[in-house]
């Protein structure tokens, strides 16, 4: 039987003139009559769970109102209405929406703090007897996890989760509904969903992509479609005629439980009920096995059947000095650059080990795994010997990750199963006993099998496990990797559950140490293996796993292994012609070659070419060419930065060979940014521009006063002084800064920057005007000629 | 919903710096030679250094007098009939924080210029992506409500004065996000910006906004010539 919630409460408080005063949820304590009667309406149109009128009656919502110490007796009173209005048979949900506001990194709300607000609401709303509770109108999943765990700590009711979806199919913060099955069925939801925002119709194919990521109910709670507001009114464009034409094709779709959001009215209520009256849930497509992790916004399988996913070792600051050193000064440059660089090498899963000596390392992984988890948005293995260090990662994580790792030690494993249960994380289980290093397969599978049972007695299933084979060093045992390999095999006939190893121990203290891994890799994923902890930046490793992929028949005809193949062909360089090696060095210049202009520098030099023949007829020459072409618009200023940089490597390499003195030097300039402006990068590229055209610079930097610019140009007595605005609120510094210049210098002056013109640059009485760094270049050389 | 004042800090997740974007910053065409190993690298040091922050509050707006929150005036034409159709507007603020000028100036100063220059650049896409994804939140939250956001428009846009950044900044609350006004009126961080939206009915004109609507013709970021 398909079940039916009632309809909207907010829009008919609304329609009633009490949802103001202050908020809709007082009501149920100012108008208790009222609100009973609109569920009453529900109730006569065959509505079977009525939802409280509680739905911002959480503490921090109610806040706004002054009213977080009334949050007991508002959420009491919402219940109290709807039991009142209930028939037999009928069911209570206690409604929660959100908090209002976003967790922390994506707001500014403590999640200890989300959960404590919910838990008080929850226990207000089961203490006054509601058979559900049902988060609704959610739009971040960190909030959701947030919910739940408070629900769990405080009651036994079932929990629904219906989060909010907009057009594209994800929440606001870019959850989409497979990943919300991902981490919310193993969290502990007992119903999944979806509520507000859309219509039935935009619904229809969300509702079909949860059907097929969840084992779970699925409950589905459109608008009456998208509102308008006419002459101060709000209308909702969808009639209960068309809402009952759409709810049988949501139950083909796979809903079981169907109601209102905003806009529904009794009408709509009544509408559905009819329509999929004599209608049973479907039949549900079985999920594949394995073992699914999850980000806030992206989900994915790993084990038979699945593609080889990578999960990169690389975040761990055991080791490698310089980043737990890094680390400890807060700075986690290090740590983002490898999450961006594993990732992009396709890493599926990223290891997070902090074990940084001297380090509090439980507040350290928190704020590491919400950091990164603004950064990529692959799933990550949370990898601690600590259980309160798991456990910081995993209260920090939106979405579901796995625990690295948890093995045959007493009082902690206990502490580690417990952990995988709260949070829904999956479990990596290593077979390590009491005794040591387990040497045979039989070992290792008896250990394995404990655990397992031992993880199912805490709450776990089958698709929350896998397995470790153990990998020990063939230098020190020539028999050890056929035992790892023998053992994934048998975890496969034994358990079936996803398998994972690191796998470079193998190799320690052989020489070619990539090669034996390389090999040992090959014949792991013969032997079954899944996930690999590995680099992925190994290119060894990763062409192998992309071949393999097409082996195994995941990569179809092996269009991506061609496309990464021929990507990662070098191109060979084009070769250097000696005809005419300052033509060809000016073009070097021109083109940005650093290596190459400095090289050609060198060899013009050991042909017997003069120093300044080398500057004036290549080095400027190229100079001159690109800012020909830069004024006539066919490269543009990166192109024109580059031909900079390519200059002034082959200075540098000039300068080994002869004395600076020897260089020409076509003139000084003084560069500032005036006073108030905080841009300095326009005039950077002036100065960098100028001193590889053969000028000496000094650079006064930004937000220069004019006393300190006059006083440059005094001792430096440089051939122009050069002063850049961006902004028209510094125009006036400016201005100021000429003015004085020349009271008491007779130095050129020549200004640029964004919001000067030509005219501009007239009145204020400087005497040359430059639109663009080349052009400073340009008008800087006739002034010195 | 939010209430009228209350101040919204939202942090938006950017998984990538639009490279398109950063060319177009960078006063580069498209389609043109160039190594696209330095612009993966200038996104790549933004995504590490950016610490994006946003912040918003709705305020309540008379489109007769253009007044907001009753007591700052709009002068600027333009606003004024962008906004013409509203009755609340949306004061927000955005910043990728200051380690990405950090890394522009050290990479400058080393003798990349190149890769000095597309950091600054990729730092602007960020910004305004940062912005476009608090707008994107923000369109979200208000549909239900028959309520539509307009294009966001901020100081230094068309006739809107820069000078006005002095009154908009404390009412878009710049400093909750770590973000302050220099005594020239300009935002520091320097990858910064503040922004007014309108929220009108979506029965509403809504108002086009871009390039070609801006009067400010000789513009270096003009898209359209």
């Amino acid at each position: 039987m398909i079940k039916i919630f009632e309809g909207a409460m907010g829009t008919s408080l609304q329609a009633m003139g009490i949802a103001d005063q202050p908020c809709p949820e007082y009501a149920s304590v100012k108008y208790p009559d009222e609100v009973m009667n609109i569920h009453k309406a529900y109730v006569d149109v065959g509505a079977d769970i009525l939802e409280c009128n509680t739905f911002g009656a959480n503490p921090l919502k109610l806040a706004q109102f002054g009213l977080a110490d009334a949050t007991e007796k508002i959420n009491i009173a919402g219940v109290t209405a709807a039991r009142r209005a209930a028939k037999k048979g009928v069911e209570i949900a206690g409604n929660i929406g959100p908090s209002g506001r976003l967790i922390a990194p994506l707001g500014d709300l403590n999640f200890d703090e989300a959960c404590e607000s919910y838990a008080r609401q929850i226990k207000a709303l089961a203490g006054a007897g509601v058979d559900y509770i049902l988060f609704e109108t959610i739009i971040d999943l960190q909030e959701m996890r947030a919910g739940v765990l408070a629900a769990k700590a405080m009651c036994n009711l079932p929990i629904i989760c219906q989060l909010t979806y907009d057009a594209m199919g994800r929440t606001v913060t870019g959850t989409d509904p497979s990943t919300a099955a991902a981490v919310l069925e193993p969290l502990g939801a007992s119903i999944i969903g979806m509520n507000c925002s859309l219509g039935p119709e935009q619904l229809l194919p969300l509702v079909k992509e949860l059907a097929l990521s969840t084992t779970l109910p699925i409950s589905v709670q459109p608008n009456a479609g998208l509102p308008f507001i006419k002459a101060g009114k709000t209308y909702f464009p969808l009639t209960p005629e068309e809402m009952g034409y759409w709810a049988p094709k949501l139950v083909e779709a796979g809903a079981t439980i169907l109601g209102g959001c905003c806009g529904t009215t009794p009408a709509h209520i009544k509408a559905i009920k009819e329509a999929v009256n004599n209608m049973n849930p479907i039949a549900r497509t079985i999920l594949p096995t394995g073992v699914r992790l999850a980000s806030r916004s992206k989900s994915i399988w790993l084990g038979k059947g699945h593609p080889t996913v990578l999960i990169g070792e690389r975040i761990n600051p055991s080791g490698r000095k310089a980043m737990a050193a890094e680390i400890k000064t807060g700075n986690l440059t290090s740590v983002k650059r490898e999450a961006l660089v594993q990732v992009e090498a396709g890493a599926g899963v990223l290891d997070i080990n902090m074990g940084v000596p001297g380090m509090e390392q439980k507040k350290l992984m928190g704020h590491v795994v919400g950091e990164l988890a603004m950064l990529v948005n692959v799933p990550f293995s949370i990898d601690s010997v600590e259980p309160e260090v798991l456990e910081a990662g995993l209260r920090a994580f939106a979405g579901r990750a796995l625990i690295n790792s948890v093995s045959d030690k007493p009082d902690v494993k206990e502490k580690v199963f417990a952990l995988a249960k709260k949070y829904g994380a999956a479990i990596l289980v290593l077979p390590l006993g009491e005794k040591g290093l387990p040497k045979t397969t039989s070992e290792r599978i008896i250990i394995a099998g404990k655990l397992i049972a031992e993880g199912k007695e805490a709450g776990l299933k089958d698709n929350d496990f896998m397995l470790d084979p153990l990998v020990l060093t063939v230098a020190s045992d020539g028999q050890a990797p056929s035992e790892t390999l023998n053992t994934l095999q048998e975890y496969g006939k034994v358990f079936g559950y996803p398998t994972t190893m690191g796998l470079s121990n193998v190799s320690f203290g052989l020489p070619g140490r990539e090669d034996i891994n390389a090999a040992f890799y090959a014949l792991a994923l013969a032997s079954g293996l899944n996930a690999p902890i590995i680099n992925p930046c190994n290119a060894k490793i990763r062409m192998m796993t992309e071949a393999t992929n097409v082996l195994l028949g995941f990569d179809n005809q092996g269009v991506n292994y061609s496309k990464n193949y021929v990507a990662a062909k070098t191109i060979p360089a084009t070769a250097v012609t000696d005809e005419n090696v300052l033509g060809a060095l000016a073009g070097a210049v021109m083109g940005g070659e650093k290596e190459r202009a400095a090289h050609l520098t060198l060899q013009a030099f050991a042909e017997g070419y003069d120093p300044r023949e080398i500057t004036a007829e290549a080095l400027v020459k190229g100079m001159n060419l690109i800012g020909d072409d830069f004024g006539a618009g066919r490269t543009f200023l990166p192109q024109v930065m580059l031909a900079a940089e390519a200059m002034k490597s082959a200075f540098d390499a000039l300068k080994t060979k002869t004395n600076v003195e020897d260089l020409p030097c076509l003139g000084k300039v003084v560069l500032a940014t005036v006073k108030g402006d905080v841009h300095d990068l326009g005039k950077n590229i002036v100065g960098a521009l100028l001193s590889n055209s053969g000028f000496s610079v000094v650079d006064l930097g930004k937000d220069v006063e004019p006393e300190v610019i006059l006083a440059a140009a005094e001792k430096e007595k440089p051939d122009i002084v050069g002063l850049c605005a961006l902004m028209t609120t510094t125009l006036g510094a400016m201005e100021e800064t000429i003015k004085l210049l020349q009271q008491k210098t007779t130095t050129t002056i020549m200004v640029g920057g964004a919001v000067l013109t030509q005219e501009y640059a007239r009145e204020i009485k400087a005497d040359l005007y430059a639109a663009d760094g080349v052009q400073a270049v340009k008008l800087a050389k006739k002034v010195v000629e | 919903m939010t209430t009228v004042g209350q101040v919204n800090l939202f942090n938006p997740i950017l998984k990538n710096i639009d490279r398109t974007e950063t060319k177009r910053y960078a006063g580069m065409g498209r389609s043109i030679h160039f190594p696209e190993s330095i612009i993966s690298e200038a996104c790549s040091i933004v995504m590490l250094e950016k610490h994006i922050k946003t912040v918003w509050t709705m305020y309540e707006y008379d489109c007769i007098s253009g007044c907001i929150n009753g007591d700052y005036k709009i002068a600027s034409k333009e606003l004024l009939k962008h906004l013409s159709c509203s009755k609340r507007v949306i004061l927000m603020a955005a910043t990728v924080g200051e380690g990405v000028e950090v890394a522009s100036k050290k990479y400058f100063e080393q003798g990349e210029y190149a890769l000095g220059l597309l950091i600054d650049a990729a730092a602007t896409a960020a910004v305004e992506q940062a912005a476009n994804a608090l707008c994107t939140m923000l369109t979200a939250q208000f549909i239900n409500q028959g309520i539509t956001l307009t294009a966001r428009f901020s100081p230094g846009y068309g006739d809107w004065s820069l000078e006005e950044q002095e009154k908009v900044a404390p009412l878009a609350h710049v400093t909750s996000i770590g973000v302050n006004l220099t005594n020239a009126k300009m935002l520091i961080p320097r990858k910064s910006i503040t922004a007014v939206a309108g929220l009108q009915t979506v029965t509403g004109e809504d108002n086009e906004m871009g390039c070609s609507q801006c009067t400010q013709k000789d513009c270096i970021m003009r898209r359209v010539k």
